[in-house]
């Protein structure tokens, strides 16, 4: 026998084994698309459409821009005096270092649950690298954790919070690096990573601010005063009840020396200042909506994003209930300014820090109507909305104006680009790579891909995209080709360093 | 033998049909899911792309002059919207949280996944090839009229990715 017989009978050995699979019924089988003439005058329509549609863009984009040229009411709604009359500008971005190299730091993570009775939730979080491989698991069924998974600011490390238990993961493989005590054991409001790796911070909900030192495991908590009978519409406390924390969130300054809570709802917002210091939390000063002259705008509903921009000096929060940016001055803890962003219904903008602390974007889901506003962080100005442009022959929204990503949902990546030059917007086309500032598109990725949201790998070479159901796609960075993962059950979004 | 049946194909078409769609379907519907896994690696996958065939068949059945052609008509839509789908992009296989394909018999199925693997290692026209000729048994002049090339590109083809398949299927520990 040949070498050519040889390998012809193995090969019918290998692929010819019997793949039973269930069938479903015929009468389940679907219509199929229309086409020739059906289809003729539907391309026909469209281009129609789309004509119209886009004459009508040029006509308000050119209407934007000649009124921000003059800036008047009904385009951009800031509320700080100097953007009304200064002639507005966006800054060039300010390219920053790629940092996280490590391989662990190019794994993305993505959480799925789904009810296996309706007295329990299993969370699995699954880490696919850039080969498109599944390289780790983190069932919550395992070793079980009730809250959300956060991700170190390197990348490399991934923590889950249990009852009893804080564990860290390596983000390269999901294996367990080390186990954390965890007392006392209520609800987990909000946490968060300082930047340097060395500590992990959570508000409880029985008000307190808790640190923990990863290298040494060891633990301080600190009460956090707050409103225990507050008076919230829609919020009924029981007479002689005192309820604890309902929503907080804190932030770190980018040295790690300085960490800020922010609570707020169901009480005056209130801002507290501690030094981290090698020993724990001291608390250094703090702040009250309505006490000793200081006036905080407050969210009205749980949900907002907390930045530190300015070089430690502003603590930005976007409020996810009603679109308003608020400006606190850190030195003083007083508010510098209000900006409010135009928003139909709460959580329909998902706020896009920029690395470099300059620009705030403001991203409308394409469900909603896919446009653009931009807060420029050191002048208030607030500019758009306009539509998101999505080709590449399309000049930037923002061009002009520099001299030289659910029903409602809190998105869980911010779409930048390690080195805060590119912005990813997705939509029922693909991904649209957008320059900053101004947006101009430079390139498509994923085309033909219904998308949701997109995180980038630590070195910026691979984009990752969630779809709304059970794919996970990866592609590389420069185009080429996609490959896609599917979950068993769908994805809710990725553990990323940075959340809006 | 061509007959008009009426109703039978309605949940697809809705209007008088010349083909039995629904003998057709029995007939073949499980042998094309088993040729689109084998070429997909995903189940879901293939059972979405076997329906999506039968739909265009119906639509499309003046194309089919006799009804005794109908299995290598279905394989040659199958394989074209197999192949269109896999260029689009490459996909990759349902993966259980184990990271092992389960059998129908509930076993991680290791040889599954390794064919699976080989055949993501090469070209969906090579895969096409090779599937329809080593598991389904079209000889290369039929898989050439079913691919719409010359059969001595056919022939070149499965020569060349049968190479490549067991190359990939030996590094992924395949069965000798």
């Amino acid at each position: 026998m040949s070498d050519e017989q040889r390998d012809d009978e193995r090969m019918r050995r290998i692929l010819g084994r019997p793949a039973s699979m269930a069938v479903p019924p015929f009468d389940a089988l679907r219509r199929a698309p229309a086409r020739s003439a059906r289809r003729s005058i539907a391309v026909t329509t469209a281009t129609v459409l789309v004509a119209v549609a886009a004459l009508y863009a040029g006509r308000e984009l050119s209407t934007f821009r000649q009124e921000q040229v003059s800036p008047s009411a009904g385009v951009a709604r800031p509320t700080a005096k100097a953007s009304a009359t200064t002639k507005a500008r966006l800054p060039q971005p300010i390219a920053q270092p790629i940092t996280r190299t490590s391989p662990a730091a190019q794994v993305a993570w993505v959480s799925t649950s789904e009810l296996v009775s309706p007295q329990e939730r299993r969370t699995v979080l699954v880490g696919v690298d850039p080969a498109g491989k599944i390289v780790g698991r983190i069932d919550g069924s395992v070793d079980p954790f009730n809250y959300r998974a956060w991700r170190s600011a390197d990348g490399a490390m991934l923590v889950t919070i249990g009852d009893a238990v804080i564990t860290a993961y390596s983000a390269l493989d999901g294996t367990i690096e080390r186990r954390y005590a965890r007392e006392p054991r209520d609800g987990v409001v909000d946490a968060a990573f300082s930047p340097d790796g060395r500590w992990f911070a959570l508000i409880g909900s029985a008000a307190y601010v808790q640190v923990l030192d990863l290298r040494t495991g060891v633990t301080q908590t600190t009460p956090l005063a707050h409103d225990p009978k507050p008076q919230t519409p829609g919020l009924t406390v029981a007479p002689g009840v005192a309820i604890g924390l309902i929503w907080s969130t804190l932030a770190f300054t980018p040295d790690s020396k300085r960490l800020f809570t922010i609570v707020d709802w169901a009480g005056p917002l209130s801002v507290t200042a501690f030094d981290v210091t090698p020993t724990g939390l001291v608390q250094t000063a703090r702040a009250v909506d309505g006490q000793s002259g200081k006036t905080f705008r407050g969210c009205g509903g749980p949900g907002l994003a907390p930045k530190i921009v300015g070089g430690g000096q502003t603590l930005v929060l976007y409020c996810h209930v009603d679109g308003s940016v608020t400006f606190i001055d850190l030195p003083t803890l007083t508010t510098s300014a209000n900006v409010q962003a135009d928003m139909r219904n709460p959580f329909w903008l998902a706020p896009i820090f920029t690395p470099d602390g300059q620009l705030l974007y403001l991203h409308q889901y394409p469900s909603f109507g896919d446009v653009m506003q931009v807060v420029d962080l050191r002048s208030h100005a607030l500019l758009g909305p306009v539509p998101t442009p999505t080709k590449v022959d399309q000049p930037g929204p923002f061009s002009w104006l520099f001299p030289v990503a659910y029903a409602g949902g809190t998105p869980s990546t911010v779409p930048v680009s390690p080195d805060g030059l590119r912005l990813y917007s997705v939509g029922s086309v693909g991904i649209t790579v957008l320059r900053v500032p101004d947006l101009k598109p430079i390139a498509t990725l994923g085309a033909g891909f219904a998308l949701s949201e997109v995180w980038i790998s630590g070195d910026g070479k691979t984009v990752y995209a969630t779809d709304r159901g059970k794919g996970l796609h990866v592609m590389p960075d420069g185009g080429g080709p996609v490959i896609t993962v599917s979950m068993p059950v769908d994805i809710g979004g990725f553990i990323a360093s940075e959340h809006g | 033998m061509v007959r008009d049946v009426r109703d039978e194909a309605a949940p697809a078409v809705g209007r008088i049909s010349r083909l039995p769609w629904r003998e057709l379907y029995e007939a073949h519907a499980a042998e094309l899911v088993g040729y689109l896994w084998k070429l997909t690696g995903d189940r879901e996958v293939a059972t979405d792309l076997m329906q999506d065939t039968f739909a265009v068949g119906i639509r499309d059945e003046r194309a089919l002059r006799e009804a005794a052609k109908a299995r290598p008509w279905l394989f040659r839509i199958a394989t074209r919207l197999a192949t269109k789908r896999l260029r689009r992009a490459r996909l990759i296989a349902f993966l259980p949280f184990t990271g092992t394909e389960r059998s129908t018999e509930g076993v991680p199925d290791v040889e599954g996944l390794a064919v699976r693997d080989a055949m993501r290692a090469i070209s969906p026209d090579q895969a096409a090839a090779l599937v329809l000729h080593y598991a389904h048994g079209f000889t290369g002049a039929e898989v050439a009229e079913l691919m719409g090339r010359s059969e001595e590109a056919i022939k070149s083809r499965i020569a060349r990715g049968r190479r490549a398949f067991l190359a990939a299927y030996d590094r992924q520990g395949g069965q000798p």
